[in-house]
């Protein structure tokens, strides 16, 4: 029987026959639900408002997850709520992952361009009777004496498109040229050459179109990485590759996919088509690499977190099933070890490691905190599990930076509160940088102690009906939901803040190195641009530095693509760069927990 | 004079309280009071923690400097009389899961309430547990798990105990942030928490009623 599901507010309807869960209705409509726990319904965040005549009863994790007073209003979780009828379905912003502020801009690199390849217009002398030379070797004739390249030759892929061009052309041939190799034929005119680089990051995918005689970026897009479905953490996309072939098919699909879809987008607004693209350079987390490149990961998975490769890879993008010019290559910069991969080496790259004897620091906050530092003629890089409590996971009122949240807190003497919402609307949850304000706030006005408790009897804390302490940024009233601070929330963020310093300060105290000894600390990705560096430094994230040494370096890792794409020599360094870096898996560092105790609390005023 | 030295680890005094317990001890003390007081300490530490008032660093602050205070008085330990151990506890984390924060805080709390606790670290294979099972026949054994690579493991651990006719003997315990009570189910466990304290909890009660 068939029925209509429609979504509000997109104003979305959905024909279904068979029985769905709101989930798979939603992704069928292009409706980007949060899916933290990959559908298992132990996260929470897919929460939705139900009307229809019959719903199924609510199930066990709803009970969970959900208050009484919640249910009592037909809120559900997408997931666990599979409909047969028709149904209105009311999707809030803080479920969905819609919108989140993609970070594009990266440092404004100086790339010395030397690309891989040239473009080459040629007139070629048309075949007849008396002259039965193949395309191939009279464009070879010509490339030859005219420019003296010798022993040209061409991939299937290229002499597929060869005969065509010639004479599409009339003639008249642009011809890009790898070395000797020729990777592209087009009829006619030539156009300036372009290649994609590409960040490949697991919750969102930063494209670039980039000029390669300059390194200039045309045009860049960001989208979030559809592989989300299986998962919002690597770990559960691993799992599902390494359980089933057919998902690690899809897994890896999914994502050249988007990939195809952003490129062509950002062609076409050029007037341009990927059949252009003559060169590629992507960079990724481990894990990201492997799937792509569809690559096994059990031994990623599990102990001892083996890659299959940490060695560059340079093979037809083709391959991949990317759409590009024909003989366009790939370049994979080599991931460091299971836990860092080459966008890790790509911020390296751009924040300019390797180029001086600068002591330097970079962090890539994220699900994952990637941290190197660079002193003495050594670099040494970790990776630590921060979780995803600065981006908004783990909170109970977390949100992504998106329109609704809290993104800066201003607590003053007095204890009132002054929040500052993305978008300027009423206040729907806080994301991390808000979190962080409010945690070095209250501390600063004693309204949490030095254990990071909450002190009862300070003004806006409060006891919840289930005994929870709990801090009231912003009042609830008929129009605003009211967002609180809890105390498991606080405890979360220190246990987040304190993974990441106990990486800074084994990775120091390793190079024995102290904080003024750091000439320049590098923050890369899109919380640290959000982030407050005083405020990180008051609780603790970062150690004490002066706040003229720190820089928030945006999308590093596109940015160092970008070099690589535009540039062999910068290949040539990245290369050099992964060998000299030295992985230090914490795991096995000798007196973590003393690093780990000291760094969860909060610093002593 | 003795209220101090328990005060002081509360307080997470590191450095008092490794100096009270040096010099006392080598005054001639009995070393096993001042564990004691120690144990008292760690006690209060523990409540707190439930309460919320202490957070996770502070247990583990208190693990260590309690540590530190055994390291101290083990050479006098060995030579006075020992208290007969509360009972025997194997722990391990299984083979797929290198996670140990808990599982240490746990072996900490046990030893503090006067259990012998064999801790065989992290990636164990199961034919490890079975083995050192035989060897200390403890009361229990349990497996601290984070991640869900461990199930697996942990339930080959189980069945191997089985096989070998050691199950009946012991109580089987499943923890961490990783475990939920299905996964008991799944293992054949006695029992499941993730609070560190309810496992010493429920190993104080089976000794107890024993």
């Amino acid at each position: 029987m068939t029925y209509t599901i429609e979504f509000d507010p997109s104003g979305i309807r959905l024909l279904c026959e068979e029985p769905v869960t709101i989930s798979d209705a939603a992704r069928r409509a292009g409706i980007s639900l949060r899916s933290e726990c990959g559908g298992k319904g132990t996260c929470g965040k897919c929460q939705v408002r139900v009307q229809s005549n019959t719903l199924p009863p609510v199930t066990e994790a709803e009970q969970e997850l959900l208050t009484t007073s919640q249910i009592a209003d037909n809120w559900r979780l997408a997931c666990r709520t599979a409909i047969s009828r028709n149904a209105s379905v009311y999707v809030p912003t803080p479920s969905t992952i819609e919108g989140p502020v993609t970070q594009l801009d990266g440092l404004a690199v100086s790339i010395e361009p030397h690309p891989a390849l040239r473009m080459l217009l040629l007139e070629v002398p048309p075949p007849s009777l008396v002259d039965q030379q193949s395309d191939l070797q009279r464009i070879a004739c010509v490339l030859k004496r005219s420019h003296g390249i010798e022993k040209v030759w061409a991939s299937p892929m290229v002499l597929r498109t060869l005969p065509g061009a010639l004479r599409d052309g009339d003639w008249k041939v642009a011809t890009a040229l790898r070395a000797n190799e020729i990777i592209a034929a087009y009829p006619g005119t030539i156009h300036r050459p372009v290649g994609l680089a590409a960040d490949v990051g697991t919750t969102k995918l930063a494209c670039y179109l980039v000029e390669l005689e300059t390194g200039r970026v045309i045009a860049a897009k960001g989208t979030i990485n559809p592989q989300l479905y299986y998962g919002e953490d690597v770990i559960s996309r691993l799992k599902a590759a390494m359980d089933d072939p057919a998902s690690a098919s899809k897994i890896q699909q999914m994502v050249v996919e988007a990939i195809n879809a952003v490129s062509s987008e950002l062609c076409t607004a050029q007037g341009l088509a990927p059949e252009h693209l003559l060169d590629i350079c992507l960079v990724g987390n481990t894990a990201m690499h492997h799937l792509l490149l569809g690559l096994p990961v059990r031994a990623l998975a599990v102990s001892p977190f083996v890659p299959a490769t940490t060695s560059s890879l340079e093979f037809y993008a083709v391959l991949l099933g990317l759409h590009t010019a024909p003989g366009a290559y790939a370049f994979l910069p080599a991931p460091i070890a299971g836990f860092v991969g080459s966008d890790h080496l790509a911020v390296l790259l751009a924040a300019g490691f390797g180029e001086d004897n600068r002591t330097r620091l970079a962090i890539d906050i994220g699900t994952n905190t990637e941290i190197a530092l660079q002193a003495g003629g050594h670099i040494v890089s970790c990776s630590t599990a921060s979780g995803p409590a600065f981006e908004g996971a783990h909170i109970s009122q977390g949100m992504r930076a998106a329109p609704g949240a809290i993104q800066r807190v201003n607590i003053k003497a007095d204890c009132t509160v002054r929040c500052d919402v993305i978008g300027g609307g009423s206040a729907l949850g806080i994301c991390g940088s808000g979190i962080l304000d409010a945690i070095a706030e209250m501390r600063a006005t004693g309204i949490i102690n030095e254990r990071g408790r909450l002190v009862r009897g300070r003004p806006g804390v409060r006891l919840r009906d289930d005994g929870m302490p709990v801090f009231l940024l912003v009042q609830s009233d008929q129009d605003e939901c009211g967002v609180a601070i809890t105390q498991k929330d606080i405890d979360q963020v220190l246990l987040a803040k304190g993974a990441i310093r106990t990486g800074m300060e084994i990775l120091m105290s390793h190079l024995e190195v102290s904080a003024h000894d750091i000439d320049e600390v590098s923050l890369a990705g899109a919380f640290g641009t959000y982030l407050d560096p005083h405020n990180a430094i008051r609780i603790g994230l970062l150690p004490q530095i002066p706040l003229n040494r720190i820089h928030a370096i945006g999308n590093a890792a596109g940015a160092g693509a970008r070099m690589m794409l535009a540039s062999v020599d910068s290949r040539r360094k990245a290369i050099s760069l992964a060998r000299q870096v030295d992985y230090l898996e914490l795991t096995v560092y000798p007196e973590f927990s003393k690093f780990f105790v000291a760094g969860i609390r909060l610093p002593s005023e | 004079m003795p209220e101090e030295l328990s005060t002081a680890l509360v307080e997470l005094r590191r450095d008092k309280v490794a100096e009270a317990v040096k010099s006392r001890v080598e005054k001639g003390e009995d070393p096993v009071l001042i564990l004691e007081e120690c144990r008292q300490g760690m006690s209060i530490v523990g409540e707190r923690f439930q309460k919320g008032e202490y957070f996770l660093a502070e247990l583990l602050l208190s693990a260590e400097i309690f540590k530190g205070a055994v390291a101290i008085l083990e050479p006098y330990l060995a030579k006075a009389r020992t208290p007969k151990p509360l009972g025997k506890v194997v722990l391990a984390t299984l083979k797929g899961d290198i996670h140990d924060l808990g599982k240490n805080i746990v072996a900490t709390l046990l030893r503090v309430q006067g259990f012998e606790v064999y801790d065989l670290g992290v990636d164990v294979a199961p034919a490890v547990v079975v083995e050192k099972v035989k060897e200390t026949k403890p009361e229990f054994v349990g497996f601290s798990a984070l991640i869900t690579s461990a199930y697996p493991s942990m339930k080959e651990a189980a069945e191997m105990l089985k096989e070998a006719g050691l199950r009946d003997q012991i109580k089987l315990m499943v923890g961490g942030g990783g475990t939920t009570p299905i996964v008991k189910e799944y293992i054949g466990a006695d029992f499941q928490t993730t609070d560190a304290m309810d496992g010493v909890t429920y190993c104080l009660k089976v000794i107890g009623a024993k």
